[in-house]
């Protein structure tokens, strides 16, 4: 089986697997979505029982496995109790707001701790490594709830972003520039929030393993014969040490995906993460487990774009497999 | 600008080292911050086209004078003269010249290459970074002629110039760390442990080439190294290191056979033991 086939292959088993435990913890877990009914005097225990058995909860945990899981293939993720809506279009809806804000902060997070990265390691012990590793300690110490509380406040008192929401209330009345620019207001402190976190990790890696790679004896030997410090950046120094961080990337999408649940909580921004707060507070069991499948397919999709991007960029992997190496 | 006139030295020294010094810091933003002196005085000379062998204990400071030699690393203080022009102080920039002339071939062919290179691309790169700096012109042919050529030199097809290093054995790695060494014409080789972690057959062979290459291209060589009994059969002449000092110089067979420093003594005893040890293995086993 080639690389991707088995990478694929893992990646779906890891679905399944994760599938399966949800539903486990899921009938595992005290309470239900009909135990507030249940208080109610006015709904019958019949009406509740009937409730339960229109939403398939009265059958078994592994015939509801598998009827799900049926379904599931056809991209339908079953039925939300509280929206009164199917799992799959309510979830889509918000999570391209979330694809929305997580991509722009993948982006700009990797756009800023590669090059700090490796300008740190490249001029390691200078006095902006000395500060970028201090603030990174900083911001690593700090947990990211008080710093997004803390950039909401400062957001709120200076007025300098849009607080609350994805958009302005009378957006719709907005020419096409402003919509971007009011869009992009709303988006600038849940991001910032999301890089400031992600890139104080981000670039101790990326500095760790330029480091290693700048201590390697075959750059020393690249020094002997006067290679120049950009041809050894370039050509040396990075392909080798982009290993480590393009496997770091996949973890940093779902990272971010996680990260960006309580972000958006906090800022109000209307993605999967107040979403799937809501339904497990309410134990809307469907769409909890929805949510919980979107965070893991974001979780394999972003390991096998590392995995993708490890084979086109090391041919060293692309001989596993046909060599023994 | 350079520090010294050509007339400083003796001029059949292809290399001079004198009262080298250099120091490592160890410690950081939490801990106390504490000079160690790797090298702490030394001094020797090569003529052309001889063996000079450095030995010494693990941690004696020889890698730390192949370094510097090689520039790798900027010695404190002490002077390198390369045909009399001292080398030690000189900016990168000014040091391009001299990085043609003096290569280095490290312990490790495995990790002193680029896992990602194939064989060629290991060899062709000296040539492409002179090419680009205009010193030679070489184009994309003979820049790969110039390669399979070095390769038949250094006994290995030209045939497998594509394959990824990764497809060499120990042996055949470290006879092309010897090719892309040579690619640049030096005059001076520093092999740092470059046998070392051989085995005796392939360390044998590759000693017998290093005995050939020197012969065909009038090589100086700086061999760095802990094995004395290697050292004896390459080696024109001996400096003994310990403590970061050269603590005895002469030709090899005074040293080997009349060592005045405890520091020799020790090397000696010690190349003594293994050689009675591998014939006791090599006798049990027959």
């Amino acid at each position: 089986m080639s690389y991707i086939g088995r990478r694929l292959a893992r990646a779906i088993l890891l679905l399944v697997g994760v599938s399966a435990l949800c539903f486990l913890f899921t009938e595992i877990a005290p309470g239900s979505f009909f135990d507030e009914l249940r208080l109610n005097p006015q709904i019958s225990p019949e009406t509740i029982s009937a409730l339960r058995s229109h939403y398939g909860l009265d059958q078994p945990l592994l015939v509801r496995y598998a009827h799900w899981m049926k379904s599931a293939l056809h991209a339908d993720l079953g039925y939300s109790i509280a929206y009164n809506v199917p799992v799959a279009p309510l979830l889509w809806s918000r999570a391209k707001n979330t694809l929305l804000l997580t991509t722009t902060a993948l982006v700009l997070t990797w756009m800023i701790s590669v090059p700090l990265g490796v300008w740190t390691a490249n001029r390691r012990g200078g006095l902006l490594d000395r500060m970028v590793s201090l603030t990174g300690s900083l911001l690593i110490s700090i947990p990211e709830i008080v710093i997004a509380v803390a950039l909401l406040a400062i957001a709120v008192r200076w007025r300098v972003l849009r607080v609350g929401g994805m958009m302005s209330a009378d957006f719709e009345s907005f020419s096409a520039w402003a919509k971007l620019q009011d869009l992009l207001l709303h988006l600038a402190l849940p991001a910032f929030i999301l890089v400031l976190s992600e890139t104080a990790i981000i670039v101790r890696h990326v500095r760790a393993s330029v480091l290693e790679v700048l201590g390697a004896p075959y750059v020393q030997a690249a020094r002997g014969f006067g290679v120049s410090q950009t041809r050894l950046l370039f050509r040396h120094v990075l392909p080798v040490a982009a290993n480590p961080a393009i496997s770091l990337l996949g973890f940093s999408l779902a990272g971010l995906l996680s990260g960006s649940l309580m972000v958006e909580v906090i800022c109000g921004w209307p993605g999967l993460g107040p979403l799937i707060l809501e339904a497990t507070l309410s134990r809307d069991l469907y769409l909890v487990i929805g949510g919980i499948m979107f965070s893991a397919l974001f979780m394999v999709g972003g390991n096998l774009l590392a995995d993708v991007m490890l084979l086109a960029l090391d041919p060293r992997i692309s001989r596993e497999g046909t060599d023994a190496l | 600008m350079y520090a010294d006139s050509p007339n400083d030295t003796p001029t059949e020294s292809l290399l001079c080292v004198q009262a080298l010094r250099k120091q490592y810091v160890r410690g950081g933003i939490w801990r106390k911050r504490v000079p160690v002196a790797a090298v702490n005085g030394v001094d020797f000379e090569i003529p052309r086209g001889r063996t000079f062998a450095l030995v010494g204990e693990s941690g004696s400071g020889k890698s730390t004078v192949a370094r510097c030699v090689t520039r790798l690393e900027r010695p404190d203080s002490g002077r390198i003269l390369i045909r009399g022009i001292n080398i030690a102080q000189l900016r990168s920039r000014d040091l391009l010249p001299f990085r043609s002339g003096i290569q280095i071939v490290f312990q490790d062919a495995i990790t002193s290459m680029n896992p990602r290179f194939s064989a060629l691309e290991i060899i062709e790169e000296p040539l492409l970074i002179q090419s680009q700096r205009g010193q030679v012109e070489y184009d994309r042919r003979n820049r790969r002629d110039r390669v399979g050529a070095l390769m038949v030199e250094v006994g290995i097809s030209p045939d497998w110039m594509h394959r990824s290093i990764l497809h060499f054995s120990g042996g055949q790695r470290q006879r092309l760390a010897l090719a892309r060494a040579l690619a640049l014409r030096p005059q001076l080789l520093v092999l740092d442990e470059a046998l070392s972690g051989l085995d005796l057959s392939t360390q044998a062979q590759v000693a017998n080439l290093l005995l050939d290459l020197q012969a065909a291209h009038s090589l100086t060589y700086l061999l760095i190294s802990h094995d004395l009994g290697l050292v004896a059969r390459l080696a024109d002449e001996i400096g003994v290191m310990s403590g970061g000092q050269t603590v005895e110089i002469g030709p090899t067979q005074q040293i080997v056979t009349s060592p005045n420093h405890a520091a020799t003594k020790k090397l000696l005893a010690a190349a003594r033991t293994a050689t009675s040890a591998f014939a006791a293995a090599t006798g049990e086993q027959a």
